[in-house]
């Protein structure tokens, strides 16, 4: 189930044919899925020598080239087609949708067709952005004009629906799958969902007509409301730290921020089909990458010893360098690359003092140390830490102790982030989440120890790599899918749709594809990552009992988040809800005053601070190994840095 | 040890077992009667071919307007003839031709009128005469080719509504299908383009062009920036500096594009045509670098390379140096900076650059055959040595040790060339300190030389 290859497949059969001088014209939606699963020079070694926009109206004729169109057949895109085809530019068209084209929408095109310039009709259903092979997105960061939610946090915005509908029938369609689904049943959405490709794929039946697998696939479809924690973390995996840190666009990541960058490197592509060292090293943990990126910069350094020109004595040195010197070029280029990559998480690191954060924030979402309300309280007046990071760890305390005595203190402490540099509308956000994702809304208990207990007894706990204080908290859907592999997942809270066969239930599935309403994180990337890599290495071995042997799983988003995108979804979505999101939740009314602070917060009443309230498994053991290792950790990023600074001197 | 090797080879050949499998696994069969999936197998994706519905549904919209569009068409043919063949042909469109009142000129008039009128009145009548005879003739001749609409039956144009003027708005008739409209410039929003439209044409090309309005039907020759480079027309004449456009309406301009549309796939430019060419010299060394490589294999390293290799060689780097040649006149053709045609010909380059790139390193493996005579000059993109060519003897030991150094600057030099076009300035930064190097390095061998050779001429004088 590699989505990569999947849409790259697609895309190479487009610009096959013809042979002949090509130009390809897209549309604002399929531009970031073929520059996610393509490359210029894939590109051109097809003919195509253009790209361009479908709707960019200042394009020049060029008669003698012939046209491969890529676009979704939406409203916007059909238009500036049919606007095309009256006055074609091309000699030839060859037309491909990412999506199912409506009877309608032939005889629209076939209208305009005066010229008779179309040669091809295809859909290809490529139709979603491919980020790794086991991961993709649906490209939608909810925007206020680009709504996730209608009215509530239970119900769909209308075109967002069918956008996912659209998309999600594309990954079944593109790896063929006819799955059975599931869904998490607090989530009135996932429900929709479900329901709605259910019926998609019982109406497009000659679509969906292919060879079955012996077990029906399993779509499960998630709501990231059941776990507001993950995305609002900060990350230590390199490709997740990047993403949350500076940003992962399409594969592109923007350096121009970045102090003293090099004018070639402001904007850089990263992404694991053309980046050997990232495709090694995109899970590692951020102390891991330090070293194996010293390793590189090691490597890189004897190999153009080998290349300087003193070096090269004979004419079999020359013939080898003249054989080399491509790779080594390339190779050169992404030297740099990394080192100013990792070079610019570590300043953002040590600039926003996440190393700090970070563990609190570890001990807030995974139960361990550092989750009393003084260490938040510490935090939250430190000058010395942006305000954002301040309201992320107010809204994981809140999430956190919605529940428990220390509820009384989640008042007292958005007082206190408001008067530590905290935006007001920003501090309402905290409400907002525990009112939309709050322990009410959740169907599962996130910090309940005894799923603690239970993940420290998993087979999945030594899938977390380095054991150390920044690593300990592990997705929810770590655990969900456990419970699948398990044979336990319960169909009270993870029914079927119905239609599925009567046996679905009692069936193991083997290919498992989880999509989360609202949005993915690439710390559930890899999770899923990781327990395919366990997988293929266990399915070979004879007799393994290994519960996740010969699972393939893929994962998918409505986008993929990282924390500021997370927080500013549920700012935009909540402007829409009724205004009651923004009270306290009901378990806090009787005895906390509505978030009126701008009235100066004079009279604003709050619980004691009741110290001591919850400490609770963290055994000094496990605390003091914490301490050993973050300090490893700090070493690390030292000689991270160390490094870093070396190359960029020389 | 050697046993579980052999254990692990033999679970390795039953695990690889059912992928060769695989082509029986995907012939494509609908419906799941035929089987299932092997686990972990990535079947290609589900793809709809919708092109039989699409043509079906053009057939049947096409053949209601078939006849009508036919029509036009001819009529379109015959305008063309009328208005911009040569003379000597227009002759049998304007039938009868009486060929006096068309080419009438000062001595065409009836002499016995002349006494009467002064000259101011006389040359008066020489010119309405001049152009209202022509006028007449054509007019007569397009309204045999299109009948047309009555005067009196119109008070407003009929796509932008606005009300006819003998002097503001004057009546215009589309010489394709007759109807009146105006000719008044864009105004928005009623008039979001002109209602009518002006063209000329090139019978000999082929070539039709839109205009824009000129003085009464004197158009200058204007191409308009939507019909592209107006390629084709000869440069103007001194008798056809004004060409009569001709009057269609912006509903018949669709009749008017699919003429251009046909002419133009027809036409092949030389763009195309060099194109054509590269790609076939590609295909060309696709096809003879597996024989070439072949021969290589079988060579000894030590030993000399076989005159079969030698030609094949021969052959590959006639074959690169054309490539090279075609792909760099692609590149120089002249065009519009920053225009599409311009970014076509750059990508071309670059499409070339990589297949040079590709697959002239094979060729640098085999050990060259010793050079007697036309030392290198035929190695492509070598910068063949305007340094050493007079005073350099080719079989000199000199020539030699600079021969893989001045190749080595070459192809540096199509890489920085390379990595500035895709805009990797890092590589390129890279490339350039690179390059400076080998040529300070070919700088000194040359300077040492010279020393040398001046010092050897010093002592052969002593
Ligand atoms: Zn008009
Ligand atoms: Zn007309």
């Amino acid at each position: 189930m590699d989505v990569f290859k999947a849409v790259e497949t697609y895309i190479t059969k487009m610009v096959s044919e013809p042979s002949a001088m090509k130009v390809l014209l897209l549309d604002t939606h399929t531009t970031p899925i073929v520059s996610s699963a393509s490359t210029q020079s894939t590109l051109l070694s097809h003919q195509v020598y253009l790209t361009d926009r479908i709707d960019n109206k200042r394009r020049d004729r060029m008669a003698h080239m012939k046209c491969v169109c890529f676009i979704q057949p939406s409203e916007d895109s059909l238009e500036a087609l049919a606007a095309e085809l009256r006055e074609p530019k091309y000699g030839e068209y060859y037309l491909y949708f990412s999506n199912i084209l409506t009877k309608s929408a032939i005889e629209r095109l076939a209208d305009v067709d005066e010229y008779e310039v179309v040669r091809e009709v295809q859909e290809h259903f490529a139709d979603y952005i491919p980020i790794l092979p086991s991961l993709f997105s649906l490209g939608h960061t909810p925007t206020a004009d680009r709504s996730l939610y209608g009215s509530s946090a239970t119900t769909w915005d209308p075109k967002a629906l069918e956008r996912a509908v659209q998309a999600i029938a594309a990954v079944l369609l593109s790896l063929k799958k006819k799955p059975v689904i599931r869904y998490e049943s607090m989530s009135p959405m996932a429900k929709k969902l479900g329901v709605e490709i259910q019926h998609r794929i019982q109406s497009e039946a000659s679509l969906f007509d292919f060879r079955l697998t012996q077990v029906a696939p399993l779509l499960l479809i998630l709501d990231r409301r059941n776990d507001p924690v993950t995305p609002l973390l900060s990350q230590w995996t390199y490709q997740a730290m990047v993403h949350e840190l500076i940003g992962i666009n399409n594969g592109r990541v923007n350096l121009s921020l970045v102090p003293d960058i090099r004018p070639e490197l402001a904007e850089v592509t990263l992404s694991t089909s053309t980046d050997s060292f990232f495709q090694a090293h995109h899970l590692a943990t951020f102390g891991d990458l330090g070293t194996h990126l010293k390793t590189y910069v090691q490597m890189y350094q004897s190999k153009s010893q080998a290349h300087a020109p003193s070096n090269i004595q004979s004419i079999e040195d020359m013939k080898r360098f003249v054989e080399e010197y491509p790779e080594f070029r390339k190779l050169g280029g992404n030297v740099s690359k990394h080192v100013a990559i990792v070079g610019e998480l570590s300043r953002l690191v040590e600039r926003d003092k996440l190393l700090t954060v970070g563990e609190v924030e570890q001990g807030l979402a995974s139960g361990g140390q550092g989750a009393d309300l003084k260490t938040v309280q510490d935090l939250v007046t430190d000058p010395t830490i942006p305000p954002f990071n301040k309201l992320r760890l107010v809204c994981l305390y809140a999430l956190r102790h919605q529940k428990t005595q220390a509820a009384n203190n989640i008042a007292s402490l958005i007082e206190l982030a408001l008067k530590n540099g905290v935006d007001r509308e920003d501090a309402k956000l905290v409400y907002v989440l525990m009112n939309i994702a709050g322990s009410d809304q959740r169907q599962d208990d996130l910090f309940s120890t005894d799923s603690l207990l239970a993940m420290g007894r998993s087979a999945l706990k030594g899938l977390k790599g380095i054991e150390n204080v920044y690593m300990q908290h592990a997705p929810h859907l770590s655990q969900t899918l456990e419970n699948l592999f398990k044979g336990k997942l319960r169909e009270a809270s993870y029914p079927f749709i119905e239609g599925a066969g009567i046996n679905a239930g009692l069936q193991r599935p083997q290919d498992v594809i989880i999509f989360i309403i609202g949005g993915a994180t690439f710390e559930e990337a890899r999770t899923v990552a990781l327990l395919n890599e366990a997988s293929s290495n266990t399915s070979g071995a004879t007799g393994s009992t290994s519960t996740s042997a010969g699972l393939r799983l893929l994962l998918g988003g409505t986008c993929i988040h990282s924390s500021s995108s997370f927080v500013e979804m549920i700012k935009c979505a909540a402007a829409s809800f009724p205004s009651s999101v923004y009270d306290p939740p009901a378990v806090l009314a009787n005895n906390l005053p509505a978030l009126n602070i701008n009235l100066g917060g004079v009279n604003v009443s709050l619980g004691g601070n009741t110290t001591g309230v919850y400490r609770t498994s963290g055994d000094m053991g496990v605390g003091v190994q914490a301490d050993g290792i973050r300090d490893g950790m700090k070493t690390l990023f030292g000689k991270v840095k160390q490094g870093v600074d070396q190359i960029r001197n020389s | 040890m050697s046993s579980r090797s052999t254990s692990a080879s033999t679970a390795a050949s039953t695990t690889t077992t059912p992928v060769s499998s695989i082509p029986r696994t995907i012939t494509p069969v609908s419906g799941a009667s035929a089987g299932f999936y092997r686990p972990g197998f990535q079947p290609k994706g589900v793809y709809r071919p919708r092109t039989d519905e699409f043509a079906e549904a053009r057939k049947s919209k096409r053949s209601a307007g078939k006849i009508e569009q036919t029509r036009l068409e001819r009529r379109l043919e015959k305008l063309i003839n009328l208005h911009f063949s040569e003379p000597s042909e227009k002759s049998k469109t304007l039938q009868p031709p009486p060929a006096r009142q068309r080419r009438s000129s000062l001595f065409d008039l009836d002499f016995s009128e002349l006494r009467g009128k002064s000259a101011s009145e006389l040359w008066k009548d020489v010119i309405n005469s001049q152009a209202q005879n022509g006028k007449n003739d054509i007019r007569a001749a397009e309204q045999r080719i299109t009948p047309w609409e009555g005067d009196s039956a119109v008070s407003q144009c009929p796509i932008c509504l606005v009300s006819f003027h003998p002097i503001t708005n004057r009546k215009h008739h589309c010489r394709l299908c007759g109807r009146i409209i105006c000719s008044l410039p864009v105004r928005h929003p009623q008039r979001p383009v002109t209602c009518s439209l002006l063209f000329v044409a090139n019978t000999k090309t082929g070539v039709i062009e839109e205009v824009g309005e000129g003085i009464d039907y004197g158009v200058r020759r204007r191409t308009t920036s939507t019909m592209g480079p107006g390629k084709g027309i000869p440069p103007p004449g001194d008798d056809d500096k004004f060409l009569s456009g001709v009057r269609i309406c912006r509903e018949c301009r669709s009749v008017l594009l699919r003429q251009q549309h046909i002419q133009e796939a027809h036409s092949t430019p030389m763009f195309a045509k060099l194109y054509t060419l590269l790609i076939s010299i590609e295909k060309e060394v696709e096809d003879l670098l597996p024989q070439f490589q072949e021969l290589l294999l079988s060579l000894n390293n030590d030993e000399r390379p076989t005159a079969g290799a030698s030609a094949a060689r021969k052959r590959l780097v006639e074959a690169f140096a054309h490539y090279d040649a075609a792909a760099k006149r692609i590149r120089n053709l002249p065009c519009v900076r920053g225009s599409s045609q311009d970014r076509v010909q750059m990508a071309i380059l670059a499409r070339a650059n990589l297949f040079l790139q590709k697959n002239m390193f094979p060729l640098q493996s085999l050990p060259k055959p010793a050079r007697r005579t036309n030392s290198g000059s035929s190695t492509p993109s070598t910068p063949t040595l305007a340094l050493n060519e007079t005073t350099i003897d080719p079989d000199s030991e000199l020539a030699h040790a600079l021969q893989p150094l001045l190749e080595q600057e070459a192809l540096l030099e199509t890489f920085v060339q390379e990595a500035t076009t895709k805009r990797k300035f890092e590589n390129a930064q890279t490339l350039r300190e690179n390059l400076k190097e080998i040529r300070g390095e070919i700088d000194r061998i040359v300077a040492n030389a010279e020393r040398e050779q001046a010092h050897g001429k010093g002592k052969g004088r002593t």
